[in-house]
């Protein structure tokens, strides 16, 4: 683990400011000629957040909230639009290919779908060796092999499984196989998009808890993308909520999950289904806005129970109050 | 006591494969009252929703009903004809979908497959039909529901999609509905605008519901009473809210401990099963559980056990039930 | 899992013996296969070596006709050349020719197809446009017109019947590179830090290989098909190497005055091939696509 980490005197492992990441839509010669106007996705609105060393922050929102774009495009599978993505220091956010090389050894990724996220045609020892020969963290062969088994061994497996194919094993036992993958080069910083929500309870608690080891472990660093607000309060110590590509409310797990503010928090937190309390209030009606338009104002004007005037016109920023971020006008 | 609407006794469903046979559904046993809400709990592979189907008569090969009766309103389903299966189905008994996008079809508004089902089965005239489909959308809070009628499925949401679904489900107002994780694809919010919902029509139809889902944290919001399923088996079943405190069976014991809590205190580590399901080609000899089950003594190695009665209206599938509840915790941390 | 893992414990393999078109195809392919590699060790004559050929024999008629000589099991052909020879020699060239062309046009469109569906943009447009093009003609007439513009021969045909072929595998590789790329398993490689051309080789095309399997298979077939009428027509093989479709035209022209056999039992031979290969072809593709039963 010696030099792992280079910069240790630096207190984040990741800072992000004012990311912005937009699709455009499929643009063909029909729309051309009809004259249509081009649309853009907007995914990201300026997104700002850190993540300390050893430390979990999560991302939690509903779907097209923009969480998982925030995170692919961290993790640089997507050009960011704009804003800076500082990892360890270093700003990787205009990075080429070639000079991401030695930054992506240092952050991995755990991914949603384990049916999807490991190649069907490899074995398992070759899916958790080819990422430590590619960037040479081992001296050979054999030590590699030395690495696989040590890894299959920590996420519990025996030696002998490291010949088969996936699809010999269930998704619980895949997620353990994406985990020991995404471990094989030493990484400081993972990324875990939706890593449970495809998995049985039974077998999300076996996942969570490894994930949650192996952090101490391997003093590991997790940006965590989720939308199980129950499941986030269990693995995080700071998070962000997220809304049509805004981040409406940010700040420690307790002080957001026993006093949130931003009614969308609240209204989230109020609708997660939970076996200890009674479903109190009326749900939050409507649905999310198309991210082709956005409204002038505040994101969430169109469902919010509380709207004011102002709330149309004006775009509400983050601004510290009571001891948490929050982009709303009713405390600005 | 309110009516007795369904009875299923025994039921098997049984898959005959390469591999072997698969006894997706083996010897499950309940009752439903009119206007119950009863939940089907279980994770992949239990066979909640070759429950749900079942009662239908909608199992293909190479899937085969092998035994049971399933009784409703004094009569076996299971003994019914094809045709009369096609007339009950939607009429006495509709069934909602995980994906509202296969329910409903793609080339047709919504207003025509409105239409369609009470032409089906109700006597109404073509305008009456067109003002009770719009009665309809309104009840399930579509908004515009005249404009709506006109449109295409893919020109709603999700949530308002499932919306749509539950209206062509109640059309004809069944006696059941058979909801098959109806608001597993959805968002929080979303899915509790769907509950909110689904638990007043219920109510105000007077329907029954059964509600088959993976989440036990939905199943004790929604439901009346709950029966848990595991490798094929109900392993425990009774008043949601009983059943939640103080379950008896290891298994539902563990499912509820692994689930994190919202509030309250926060363990460092969860409770969680250790193992995994076994493969339903290779079942235990002896209770199924046996193999992951802190509790497990040589007789579950041996012997399946039966459904027995416990306190009150709770029964259990158990050797060695847990008694006093919760405190008694055997799960590792 | 179980130690159920071999190939002959497999699903497979279990359909495969328990399906009569699967069976029978095999039995047929097997059969030319074998007819094309050993069949020249038995054949009483080579139907190439003028040398040995007697006009005197033209025209004799099958062995069960009057005037049937056991020579000559299938009678001869106006030059006196053994029909049953021929066609096993023909059977060859029929069968090398079509298989070349698979092979070739399964690597030109697979590379093709991958880079297309992986990079996609200009370079995807452009491809697919030309592919769209090509399929917008009948591939006869393209082939004919390459052919007829550079004349027959074996180097030529196989060149002409490879760039009719291309197009299809083309088109199936990409579209299934389109559905891969999106998968979790390429994100991870390529967060490895692996370039374009190890993810594709690596990665994507394992990934790809079983729906083409499935069309090299039945395009055999197709090619030998369209091989033969191209042979038919004057503008296939040469002369002095007659294929299976070569052999029904040559025998064509005397069909009418009543010497049918130097030209029904090629035509039956190129059918029976035909057919072999299609069932075969059927059965793959229903076991690994059953979207398309």
């Amino acid at each position: 683990m010696i030099g792992n980490h280079p910069r240790e005197n630096t207190e984040n492992i990741l800072e992000v400011r004012d990311l912005v990441q937009t699709f455009s839509q499929p643009y063909g010669i029909l729309d051309r000629l009809t004259g249509k106007p081009r649309k853009t996705v907007h995914a990201v609105n300026g997104v700002s957040f850190s993540i300390r060393r050893k430390e979990v922050f999560s991302l939690v929102g509903e779907s097209g909230c923009g969480k998982s774009t925030t995170a692919r495009t961290i993790v640089r599978l997507l050009e960011p639009r704009s804003g800076s993505i500082v990892f360890d220091g270093e700003d990787i956010s205009a990075y080429s290919p070639t000079r991401m090389m030695h930054v992506r050894k240092k952050m991995q990724m755990i991914f949603q779908d384990p049916y999807a996220s490991l190649n069907p045609r490899q074995r398992i020892k070759d899916i958790i060796m080819e990422p430590m020969l590619f960037h040479k963290t081992v001296a050979g062969k054999e030590e590699a092999h030395a690495e696989m088994y040590r890894l299959l061994d920590i996420v519990g497996f025996r030696p002998e499984q490291a010949e088969r194919y996936p699809h010999q094993f269930s998704g619980g036992q895949r997620q353990r196989i994406g985990i020991a993958r995404a471990l094989s080069t030493n990484p400081s910083f993972i990324v875990a998009d939706e890593p449970v929500s495809a998995l049985d309870v039974s077998i999300q608690a076996q996942v969570l808890n490894l994930m949650m080891d192996l952090k101490d472990e391997f003093s590991l660093s997790y940006l965590f993308i989720a939308h199980d607000l129950s499941v986030v309060r269990h693995v995080t110590e700071r998070l962000g909520i997220m809304y049509l590509g805004f981040l409406v409310e940010q700040g420690d797990r307790d002080v957001i999950f026993d006093t949130p503010l931003h009614p969308y928090t609240r209204a989230l937190l109020a609708a997660a289904p939970t076996l200890d309390r009674e479903r109190t209030g009326d749900p939050l009606q409507g649905d999310v806005p198309s991210p082709i338009d956005l409204p002038p104002g505040c994101p969430f004007v169109s469902r919010c129970p509380r709207r004011m005037d102002v709330c149309s016109r004006e775009r509400p920023v983050l601004r510290k109050i009571e001891g948490r971020f929050a982009a709303c006008h009713l405390y600005q | 006591m309110a009516e007795l609407l369904l009875e299923v006794r025994n039921l098997r469903t049984y898959f005959e494969l390469f591999r072997g046979t698969v006894k997706a559904v083996d010897g499950v046993s309940f009752t439903l009252e009119a206007g119950e809400i009863l939940g089907i709990v279980g994770e992949s592979g239990g066979g909640k929703s070759v429950t749900g189907f079942s009662l239908l008569g909608l199992i293909d090969p190479p899937g085969r009903i092998a035994d049971g009766e399933v009784i409703f309103r004094g009569e076996d389903l299971l003994k019914k004809s094809a045709e009369e299966m096609r007339r009950i189905r939607g009429k006495e008994i509709s069934m909602i979908f995980q994906d509202p996008m296969t329910s409903l079809n793609p080339l047709q508004t919504v207003g025509r497959q409105l239409d369609e089902m009470l032409a089906l089965h109700t006597s109404l005239s073509a305008s009456q039909r067109r003002n009770r489909a719009v009665e309809l959308l309104t009840e399930v809070g579509i908004p515009n529901p005249a404009d709506r009628l006109e449109n295409y499925p893919h020109q709603f949401s999700g949530g308002m999609r499932q919306r749509v679904v539950i209206a062509i489900a109640l059309a004809a107002n069944p006696g059941l509905i058979i909801a098959d994780e109806p608001t597993t694809a959805l968002d929080v919010t979303v899915q509790a605008q769907i509950l909110t919902l689904m638990e007043n029509l219920v109510k105000k139809f007077g329907s029954s519901l059964i509600l088959i889902t993976h989440d036990l944290a939905v199943v004790s919001e929604m439901t009346h009473r709950v029966a848990v399923m595991y490798c094929g088996r109900i392993v425990e079943e009774g008043p949601t809210k009983e059943l939640i405190r103080a379950p008896y069976h290891p298994y539902t014991m563990g499912l509820l401990e692994s689930i994190p809590r919202m509030a309250g205190t926060r363990l460092p580590r969860l409770p969680q099963i250790p193992g995994m399901v076994p493969s339903l080609f290779d079942l235990p000899r002896g209770c199924s559980f046996e193999p992951r089950c802190p509790r497990a003594t040589a007789r579950c190695r041996e012997e399946i056990p039966e459904m027995r009665r416990m306190t009150g209206n709770r029964r259990t599938a158990c050797h060695n039930p847990q008694t006093a509840g919760k405190e008694a915790a055997d799960y590792d941390r | 899992m179980t130690k159920k893992d071999g190939f002959f414990q497999s699903e497979f393999f279990h359909n495969f013996v328990r399906s009569p078109g699967a069976m029978a195809g095999l039995v047929v392919v097997l059969f030319f296969l074998l007819m094309a590699v050993f069949g020249p060790l038995f054949t009483p004559q080579n139907p190439y070596d003028i040398g040995t050929l007697d006009l005197m024999d033209a025209y004799k008629p099958p062995v069960w006709m009057e005037g049937g000589d056991p020579a000559f099991v299938l009678g001869t052909d106006e030059q006196g050349r053994d029909m049953l020879s021929a066609i096993v020699y023909g059977s060859r060239i029929s069968l090398f020719i079509s298989m070349i062309v698979v092979v070739l046009s399964c690597i030109f469109g697979t590379v093709l197809g991958l880079t297309a569906g992986y990079f996609g943009g200009r370079l995807d447009s452009f491809l697919m446009r030309i592919v769209d093009i090509q399929l917008s003609f009948p591939a006869m007439l393209v082939a004919l017109f390459i052919m007829a513009a550079f004349g027959r021969g074996f180097g030529k045909l196989v060149a002409a019947l490879t760039i009719v072929g291309w197009v299809l595998y083309a088109r199936t590789v990409r579209s299934s590179v389109l559905v891969e790329k999106k998968k979790e398993y390429v994100d991870a490689a390529r967060l490895i830090g692996l370039s374009p051309f190890p993810i594709i080789v690596r990665h994507v095309l394992p990934n790809v290989l079983t729906p083409l399997i499935v069309i090299a298979t039945i395009q055999v077939g197709t090619v030998i098909l369209t091989e033969a009428t191209l042979s038919y027509l004057g503008v296939g093989v040469p002369v002095t190497r007659p294929s299976l479709g070569l052999l029904v035209k040559n025998g064509y022209d005397v069909l009418f005055s009543g010497l049918w056999w130097s030209s029904v039992f090629p035509g039956m031979f190129i059918m029976l091939l035909v057919f072999g290969i299609n069932l075969l072809g059927d059965f793959l593709r229903d076991e690994f696509n059953p979207r398309l039963k």
